[in-house]
């Protein structure tokens, strides 16, 4: 195919994708992250607040139920509502806190590991694939019951496995970007090794970093919820959707309202960060530009 | 519009005619016109060459003869195409299945992505006899064994069970042409089959093609960019610019006395052993944008020898005098 | 007698095979099995061959992107084989490179300006306006508008990218460019003006090169010496005018036979058998005697496959690598090749 193909065709497909823009998911999750940053604003109740006098209230649109609880309350009366959207924030900043230490770590050691190559480099994959063969949950059920069930302790088991993910592909990538001509072409002006890893690998890497990301947080938010759902979650009070689910489950066929309510947030915002990961995937990948 | 057929009989000699093909790739907000009005024929026992570069239509040209068309946004949008007694664009996908592979053999430029890596060349060569004339195991070996004697392969009969990444390329070349000899089709499509040997391994293919062709007298379409693969090989020759043919004629006519400005600069820019040239001639400019192909002749901008008319309108068919033509209001045509 | 640029003493480049899975790992591949040459200041010296034939381990090589196992490396009279440091650095900016694809020799996500003016940001500390300065310079010598600076690679055709990866190359000023197959990913109507603006160059600056390709006519048209390489050896070596006028090495004449010529009454000459040899596994003595014409004309001698002929000279500036075409040879040189195949 000729330039002029590639340089309209191309300028085209960008302005199709950027006009493909999953719209509702991305206004979906950017309502629910903001609800969640929002909280102490709109929470309509305070999320820990008890009132055993008006547990186990259905919706405002069941009979008995008010507008006072759009959502019904649980077992001690707690509005439904604001521990949902509470429950955000706690799932928020589980998945970013996670993929921020894991992440970084994973990308340091994915862009070290596949430019090295060679012996060390294949040391390392093996400690990552060793992490990444472990059953997520089943490992941090037993590193909680060690450390105490807390926050920080949900942080710190998860983001070894965020590490290895991020480790392994990015070492793929570095691998494949290293035997580039352009990175030849550094060397032999005589760059640097981090000039080349930070100029040349990085940027090149950086779409399939972001994509990752994005898919991973889903990833996490489950996890999280799996885990508060066991019991080995961040630990209640704090209202966390998981564990609301849970609280909801003897009721599942008589108060549904308990589990289903925390349940959408859960599918909804999977489901509208793979969304827009998948698409953001079409956008940046290198070979949609040429045609 | 329509550019003239080449002035040939209408008899049994012509084994393939396409007339005003046209196949255009969809994009955003547009259409890209791959081929743009294209004919031109073959006739029995000859070598015809599709010459131009990457972004003339020759590739798509050929895919669209046997209708393998590499994209889902591509569509033959109009034209002709009959080979041997049958229009093949309107016919049925049945018929074109025995077409494919029977009666016209393809070899593309890369041979090791025609071939499968997980089966042996033996049950690669002999599966388009099977499937074709439905022989048994045996009588298929034989015959295979036979085309692989034929493109002379070293020791067939112990090769047979190899896998493809145990020949070296020239001779993986080769197999895919074996690939297609096996049914005796009446034409070969081949494009840019030398493209990716080595020089001395080109030459050997090009020597065992011309052999093969003079044995079974098939025909030969031959696309490339190497005016000396043209040179070695073909019998007549079609220039292609930015989707349509811009000169035919035969190659003696066309390499020693080129009409069209396009041709004849391609000729000059070629560096050529024992010419010595101070400097090379340069055409100016940049390969055209398929995209945005003026309504005129898309070498326009490029050409030494414009004038308003070639901006406006594409030039029609001026005969050479020996039964090619060339498209050019420089040359006649007025 | 002034000290050549670049000189190359016995180089040799060997890549272990790895083993198969029951050991026998001893398996090595000869990229470049013992190759000198010299090349003068101000020049073009062609490597031609074809796949196997080293030339690219060769230019790999000069450019120190591989350690030679074994040789060395000089240039202006020092060994810089195995420099380091500042040697290096030095070494750098006086040796740059040009590749083949014009697609992967510039990052994707780096504008114009910051892919040409890379090797001055590393070797020298220039303030951004004169670093800009210099890439607009850099980007009008080759041919481009300086606006091209801001853009992105991919908005730019072969030709152009090509252009782009010259003025890096120029940026340092070098004193030699390897050029690994420069147009050969170009379309035809383009190469012209790419080989052109490289002629242009080294007229201009005084530029010496060093050019691999597999095509003999630009080879001809641009160098003032060749050296033929097949299997990791040097077969022949001396001025392009020599070669191309008196070719002796049976490998170099069945090159120049196999290029087909764009005159049509002018036919491939004698087509040589045989694929060409695979470097991991080569074969015995001379490496081309499977193949070769004149070795089959003289009644397949034993010589030819038992030792491996050295690079003799012919006189001073010709030297090949067979024993029947140096003066040393012991017999006749056979008749003159007749077209057809050789069988094997």
């Amino acid at each position: 195919m000729t330039i002029g193909v590639g340089r309209t065709a191309r300028a085209r497909s960008v302005g199709g994708a950027l006009r493909r823009m999953p719209i509702i998911p991305i206004f979906l999750l950017g309502a629910l992250t903001l609800a969640a940053l929002l909280a102490p604003f709109i929470a309509p109740h305070p999320p820990l607040e008890v009132n055993l006098g008006n547990a186990l209230a259905p919706p405002f649109y069941h009979e008995g139920g008010s507008v006072d609880h759009l959502l019904g309350t649980d077992r001690l009366g707690r509005d439904i509502l604001s521990r949902v959207i509470y429950g955000g924030q706690v799932s928020l900043l589980l998945a970013f806190s996670v993929l921020l230490i894991g992440g970084t770590v994973g990308i340091v050691i994915g862009l070290l590991s596949g430019y090295a190559g060679g012996r060390s480099d294949s040391i390392i994959q093996r400690g990552v694939e060793a992490i990444l063969s472990l059953p997520t949950i089943m490992v941090a059920l037993v590193f909680v019951f060690v450390l105490g069930q807390s926050f920080a302790s949900v942080v710190l088991i998860l983001a070894p496995f965020i590490a290895a993910s991020f480790a392994r592909m990015v070492r793929g990538e570095a691998m494949t970007i290293r035997n580039m001509n352009y990175v030849a072409l550094a060397r032999v002006a005589g760059a640097s090794h981090t000039r080349i890893i930070a100029r040349h690998i990085m940027p090149n890497v950086a779409g399939t970093i972001i994509v990752i990301a994005t898919l991973e947080v889903g990833a996490l938010i489950l996890v999280e919820a799996s885990l508060s759902f066991l019991g080995v979650g961040v630990p209640p009070p704090t209202p966390a959707w998981g564990l609301m689910v849970d609280d909801g489950r003897e009721y599942l066929t008589t108060r549904y309202w308990l589990s289903l309510f925390p349940g959408l947030a859960i599918v909804i915002t999977v489901l509208s960060i793979n969304w827009i990961g998948d698409w953001l995937r079409n956008v940046l990948d290198p070979k949609r530009q040429e045609l | 519009m329509t550019q003239a057929v080449p002035d040939v009989g209408r008899d049994d000699d012509v084994l393939l005619q396409v007339t005003d093909l046209r196949t255009q790739i969809g994009i955003k907000n547009g259409v890209v016109k791959a081929v743009d009005g294209v004919s031109f024929d073959v006739r029995r026992g000859e070598i015809v060459g599709l010459v131009g570069e990457s972004g003339s239509g020759k590739t798509m040209t050929c895919l669209s003869i046997i209708r393998l068309l590499p994209v889902e946004a591509a569509r033959i949008v109009s034209g002709e195409i009959w080979f041997d007694g049958t229009e093949l664009l309107s016919a049925p996908e049945k018929v074109m299945r025995d077409v494919r592979g029977r009666q016209i053999a393809m070899v593309m430029q890369d041979a090791l992505a025609a071939l499968n890596p997980v089966l042996t060349v033996g049950d690669q060569l002999a599966e388009p006899l099977r499937h074709h004339f439905g022989w048994s195991r045996v009588k298929a070996r034989d015959r295979v064994l036979e085309v692989l004697e034929a493109v002379r392969i070293p020791r067939p009969a112990e090769r047979l069970d190899e896998y493809p990444h145990q020949f070296s390329g020239g001779m993986r070349q080769r197999i895919v042409a074996a690939m297609g000899l096996g049914t005796t089709p009446s034409l070969m499509l081949a494009d840019e089959p030398t493209t990716a040997l080595d020089v001395t391994i080109q030459a050997q293919f090009l020597t065992l093609i011309k052999e093969l062709q003079e044995q079974t007298g098939m025909s030969v379409l031959w696309v490339t960019h190497d005016l000396g693969v043209v040179a070695q090989t073909c019998d007549r020759v079609n220039v292609m610019y930015a989707g349509r043919i811009v000169e035919t004629g035969s190659v003696r006519r066309i390499l020693k006395k080129p009409l069209h400005p396009y041709t004849n600069a391609l000729l000059e820019s070629v560096p050529a052993i024992g010419v010595k040239r101070e400097r090379l001639y340069q055409i100016a400019g940049h390969p055209p944008d398929l995209a945005n192909l003026p309504s005129g002749c898309a070498f326009y901008e490029r050409c030494p020898l414009r004038m308003d008319i070639c901006r406006e309108q594409f030039p029609p068919a001026t005969p050479d005098g020996e039964g090619g033509t060339v498209h050019c209001w420089a040359v006649g045509g007025s | 007698m002034s000290v050549p640029l670049l000189e190359v003493r016995d180089l040799v480049k060997h890549y272990p095979l790895a083993g198969g899975p029951f050991g026998g790992g001893n398996a090595v591949v000869h990229a470049v099995d013992g190759i000198s040459f010299a090349l003068e200041a101000g020049t073009t010296m062609a490597v031609v061959g074809e796949s196997g034939s080293g030339k690219t381990t060769t230019a790999r090589l000069i450019l120190l992107l591989e350690r030679p196992t074994a040789g060395s490396i000089h240039f202006e009279g020092q060994d810089i084989s195995s420099a380091s440091g500042a040697t290096l650095r030095a070494y750098k900016r006086s040796v740059q490179a040009v590749f083949q694809d014009p697609y992967s020799s510039l990052s994707p996500r780096m504008r114009v300006r910051d892919i040409v003016g890379e090797p001055l940001e590393v070797h020298e500390k220039l303030g951004r306006t004169a670093l800009r300065a210099r890439v607009g310079e850099l980007l009008e010598q080759v041919g481009l508008n300086p606006s091209a600076a801001n853009a992105y690679p991919h908005q730019f055709s072969g030709g152009q990218r090509q252009r782009i990866a010259i003025a890096r190359a120029l940026s340092l000023n070098p004193k030699l460019i390897v050029l690994d197959e420069p147009v050969s990913a170009l379309d035809v109507s383009i190469r012209a003006q790419i080989l052109n603006l490289l002629v242009d160059l080294q007229r201009d600056r005084s530029l010496s090169y060093l050019l691999i390709s597999h095509d003999l006519a630009i080879v001809e048209h641009m160098s003032h010496s060749v050296g033929v390489m097949y299997a990791g050896q040097m077969v022949e070596l001396t001025s392009a005018e020599r070669l191309y006028a008196d070719p002796r090495h049976p490998y170099t004449e069945a090159l120049m036979a196999a290029v087909p010529s764009i005159d049509p009454d002018q036919p491939l000459g004698l087509v040589v058998g045989g694929d060409v040899a695979n470097p991991a596994d080569p074969p015995s003595g001379c490496r081309f005697h499977p193949r070769c014409p004149l070795r089959e004309s003289l009644g397949n001698p034993a010589i030819c496959s038992e030792t491996d002929p050295a690079l003799g000279e012919l006189d001073a500036t010709h030297r090949v690598a067979c024993h029947f075409r140096t003066p040393t040879g012991t017999t006749p040189e056979a008749a003159p090749a007749t077209s057809g195949v050789v069988s094997r």
